[in-house]
């Protein structure tokens, strides 16, 4: 193979360099192109998984907001001899806290990509945080 | 009469239990059995299957991101590496922004190594790591209590902001507090319950549908079969998503402790 190269006149030299440049070209032509077909099929697929992301996230907010508050009550009932109290005045407090995490979920970054046309939602952030704590 | 009664029961119990060993256990496969039994005074060090399919885990990110060529025209192995590791920098890009570089490898070590664990899992007979809690909950333990330490160091008492929310009138304060409270130190948990269960739930079902197949035979098998095969395929995804969900929100409570005024 070495030998074959060393062998070339100078004439084929240039032509193979050009036929190599060439070559370059189609490959970032075809990357660019493969690229531009795959950005739909791409971000179609991302969205169906990030949609699976956000719902896992909204249903283990919930759930473990309730059980961890429930667990931190009953613990401290025990601890403090207060047997159902506590627990059942944290357990709204989970609730609350879950539900607050998942309303600020479905205001997030990732939410509004995923919903598409976020942009006008996206605009006053500090609004909806505002009438979230007013409805507390 | 009632102790005969009562030991026949068990009895019918203790043979259907047997019986359903044979066919549907769903459970088994998360047993962690030692491998190298080693023991240093009354600690139990073993090398379990947990243990060591974690070291898999470990060894294939690191053959992965360390023997993939580096080629202008990558290679398969090589766009593989690239593209995780251009997800996860530009995650944290995006959530952290420019200081965001500091913690990319913490952030990509913990995808890294969730996201190996999650998959070499599906291998038949591979042990699941990420589907004990213990190891989950102390992943997300590690980047709560890091989190938690960066945001006193860089706020210092000024990062309790974060549990008053600023435009909250004073009355509401008694109840949005516990609720902010209890909303910081739930993270941990759902951070950990998220990726277990859903590593644990996925396990079972393909167990128990496998279970059906055998159970089926040769005749309606292939029903069974064929859900199993796209359930195969969800668990496929779960286990990349899980993965990047982990890693998406390690960067959001970093950045939660990096800026806590907004």
């Amino acid at each position: 193979m070495v030998a074959a190269n060393l062998g070339l006149r100078a004439g084929q030299f240039f032509e193979l360099k050009l036929m190599a440049d060439d070559k370059l070209k189609d490959i970032e032509r075809r990357i660019e192109q493969a690229r531009l077909t795959q950005k739909g099929g791409d971000s179609s697929r991302s969205e169906e998984g990030s949609a699976l992301g956000l719902a896992t996230r909204a249903i283990t907010e919930l759930v473990v907001g309730i059980t961890v508050a429930m667990g931190l009550g009953w613990l401290l009932d025990r601890w403090l001899g207060t047997k159902p109290w506590l627990m059942l005045v944290l357990m709204p407090f989970g609730f609350a806290a879950g539900v607050v995490n998942v309303m600020r979920l479905s205001q997030s970054k990732q939410a509004d990509e995923l919903m598409g046309g976020g942009k006008a939602d996206s605009q006053a952030p500090a609004k909806p945080v505002a009438d979230e704590d007013d409805e507390d | 009469m009632a102790t005969t009664a009562a030991e026949a029961v068990s009895g019918t119990e203790a043979a259907a239990a047997a019986e359903g060993h044979k066919v549907i256990d769903p459970i088994h496969q998360f047993e962690i059995e030692r491998i190298i039994p080693i023991r240093i005074g009354d600690l139990d060090l073993s090398l379990t299957n947990s243990g060591l399919w974690a070291l898999i885990a470990v060894g294939a990110v690191c053959l992965l991101m360390l023997t993939a060529p580096t080629r202008l025209i990558p290679t398969r192995l090589q766009s593989v590496a690239e593209s995780l590791y251009e997800l996860v920098f530009g995650m944290t890009q995006e959530v952290l922004g420019a200081q965001g570089r500091g913690y990319f490898p913490f952030v990509f070590t913990l995808f890294a190594f969730i996201l190996a664990a999650n998959l070499l899992g599906l291998i038949p007979g591979a042990f699941t790591v990420t589907s004990h809690i213990i190891i989950t909950l102390a992943l997300a333990l590690i980047v709560f209590i890091g989190a938690t330490v960066i945001g006193f160091i860089k706020h210092g008492a000024g990062y309790m902001r974060l549990f008053m929310p600023a435009g909250v009138p004073a009355p509401l304060l008694p109840f949005v507090v516990p609720i902010e409270i209890i909303s910081y130190f739930i993270r941990p948990f759902s951070l950990s319950i998220r990726l277990f269960a859903n590593m644990m739930a996925g396990h079972m079902m393909l167990k128990v549908i496998a279970g059906f197949v055998i159970m089926l035979g040769v005749l309606a098998g292939w029903l069974p079969l064929m859900a199993l095969v796209a359930i195969y395929a969800l668990e496929l995804l779960v286990a990349v998503l899980q993965a990047y969900v982990f890693a998406l929100l390690t960067c959001l409570y970093l950045n939660d402790a990096l800026h806590v005024d907004h």
